[in-house]
């Protein structure tokens, strides 16, 4: 069985919209968990349940409404001085597979109890899952080889 | 062993139109029987190599390396054995056909024209699978007689080939084809072993020879043919690789098949598997979710793959490139699959079924 928690399942469920990917898309890089739990580390439980519960009453209120969504994630979430960076760090671990340090400025306000914030990726793994070689029709360098002579010929899909 | 009559169905949904009867399938006097039989051992090479994909594939990443190194090597040389049946079958001047709908067998399935003693699923990494990738690559032990059909071995059924192609080229040349149709070493990079263009009867031999020591050793030792072949470095047959996995133990040189593996402990974590559905379908999911697409996704691919695959063995060799390119997107689409749960405490993965 795998194990999913309510905090787990809201972290997966915004980052549908944050990163425009599907939920079973996002659950296929098989990164899911590692991410949310690097996050938690890294934040903290606190500031992490806080950011989910306020993810949570976004989608619930929301549900289904593609315009009012994006709004109140723009307005309540990457318009805001505490959530935004978390968020961008969220979408930008997403498609990199890495953590973007937070800005010093948060980090002076929020940053009580942040650990491990330096600029990393999360594991060799998440190197390889980061959407953005999705995005760029392209392959990570290093892994997930295409096979010889692939550059000369177009993309498949 | 009796066959279940509940399952028996499925080895006639292994039988295709065109294919001859069972009766008549017997004994191989004909080139047309010749080349029906090659066309069955493409398929047979064929049909190991989903449950072994499948069983890889379940793995999770960095753990089992033995193990999985012990899997993709053998894989990896399936492909190359049914490279080399389709050079013998283009040798007899045939057609290999491995783009047709039957070409995948449905799991779970019996090897073709086995003697039908043991099923063959698409199973996550385990002992029960290991035990049954044991049954498909054993030695059919020394003084098997040939069987063109019902055999009990793959040895025993290349046998029956090289018997059926001895007796037929002394009535008259069968090695005809063009030798423009076969496959070249410099075409196959990358797998295991080495492919031999076939030309005459001793190529023949040796291809078939490298199919066999590959599979189940050569009589009486661990040890599989390539080295007296190639010059490569003792490998051990396929059979004892995988014994060493179910054994959980390394087989030292001075080990014979009856000692069993003797060297170090070989580590297996049975556990670190993702719990993906045995013998899933594409109908295990509602038709129009994501999830069906990705399962459909997987199986156009790997018809597409078996389609450029089949231009490759028919004449148009700058297709294999095109297969491989596909070959390595099939992997990381199978394991996107594994990473999807099902909700019933299951995880999707491919299914190896006909698409157009």
């Amino acid at each position: 069985m795998e194990k999913t928690t309510a905090g787990l399942d809201n972290f997966i469920a915004i980052s549908v919209p944050l990163t425009g990917y599907s939920r079973v898309a996002l659950l296929a890089t098989g990164m899911a968990a590692d991410y949310y739990h690097a996050v938690r580390r890294i934040i903290g439980d606190d500031r992490m349940n806080d950011f989910l519960s306020v993810a949570a009453d976004i989608l619930q209120y929301t549900h289904g409404k593609a315009p009012a969504q994006e709004r109140e994630i723009r307005q309540q979430l990457l318009a805001s001085l505490l959530y935004g960076p978390i968020t961008r760090n969220i979408i930008q671990l997403w498609y990199w597979g890495a953590w973007l340090p937070l800005p010093d400025a948060w980090i002076a306000k929020y940053g009580k109890g942040v650990k491990g914030n330096e600029n990393h990726f999360i594991s060799p793994a998440a190197y390889q899952q980061g959407l953005i070689w999705q995005v760029m029709g392209s392959h990570p360098e290093g892994a997930k080889q295409p096979g010889f002579g692939s550059w000369s010929i177009a993309p498949l899909s | 062993m009796e066959t279940n009559q509940l399952i028996s169905g499925i080895r006639h949904r292994l039988v295709r139109s065109g294919e001859p009867t069972l009766t008549d399938f017997n004994k191989i006097t004909t080139l047309d029987s010749l080349r029906k039989h090659l066309q069955v051992a493409i398929e047979l090479e064929h049909s190991t190599i989903p449950p072994y994909l499948f069983a890889l594939y379940s793995i999770r990443e960095n753990t089992n390396e033995v193990a999985s190194r012990i899997i993709k090597g053998v894989v990896m040389e399936e492909m190359l054995h049914m490279i080399l049946a389709c050079n013998i079958l283009n040798a007899v001047d045939g057609r290999p056909d491995i783009s047709h709908p039957g070409f995948i067998p449905e799991y779970p399935t019996y090897l073709p024209h086995s003697n039908q003693s043991f099923e063959v699923n698409l199973q996550k990494f385990s002992k029960p699978a290991i035990e049954t990738f044991l049954k498909i690559e054993k030695p059919s032990g020394k003084g098997a007689p040939p069987e063109a059909d019902r055999y009990a071995s793959i040895g025993q059924f290349y046998e029956a080939i090289l018997d059926g192609m001895e007796r037929l080229q002394a009535k008259g040349n069968i090695f005809t084809g063009k030798a423009s149709r076969q496959i070249t070493p410099e075409q196959f990079y990358g797998g295991g072993g080495g492919v031999v263009v076939v030309h005459d009867l001793a190529s023949a031999h040796e291809a078939i020879a490298e199919i066999v020591g590959q599979g189940e050793g050569i009589d009486g030792t661990i040890e599989d043919s390539d080295h007296l072949l190639f010059g490569e470095e003792v490998e051990y047959a396929h059979y004892f690789r995988f014994n060493e996995i179910h054994e959980e133990r390394y087989y030292r040189p001075t080990d014979t098949p009856k000692s069993g593996p003797t060297g170090a402990k070989l580590p297996v974590a049975w556990d670190q598997v993702y719990p993906v559905k045995e013998n899933i379908k594409m109908k295990d999911f509602k038709k129009g979710t994501e999830e069906w697409g990705r399962m459909y996704q997987f199986n156009k691919s790997y018809c597409d793959m078996l389609r450029a695959l089949h231009d490759t063995v028919n004449g148009d060799k700058d297709k294999l490139r095109e297969a491989v390119i596909m070959m390595y997107d099939l992997k990381y689409q199978a394991l996107g699959l594994m990473n999807i749960p099902m909700g019933n405490g299951l995880h999707a993965a491919p299914s190896f079924e006909y698409v157009k």
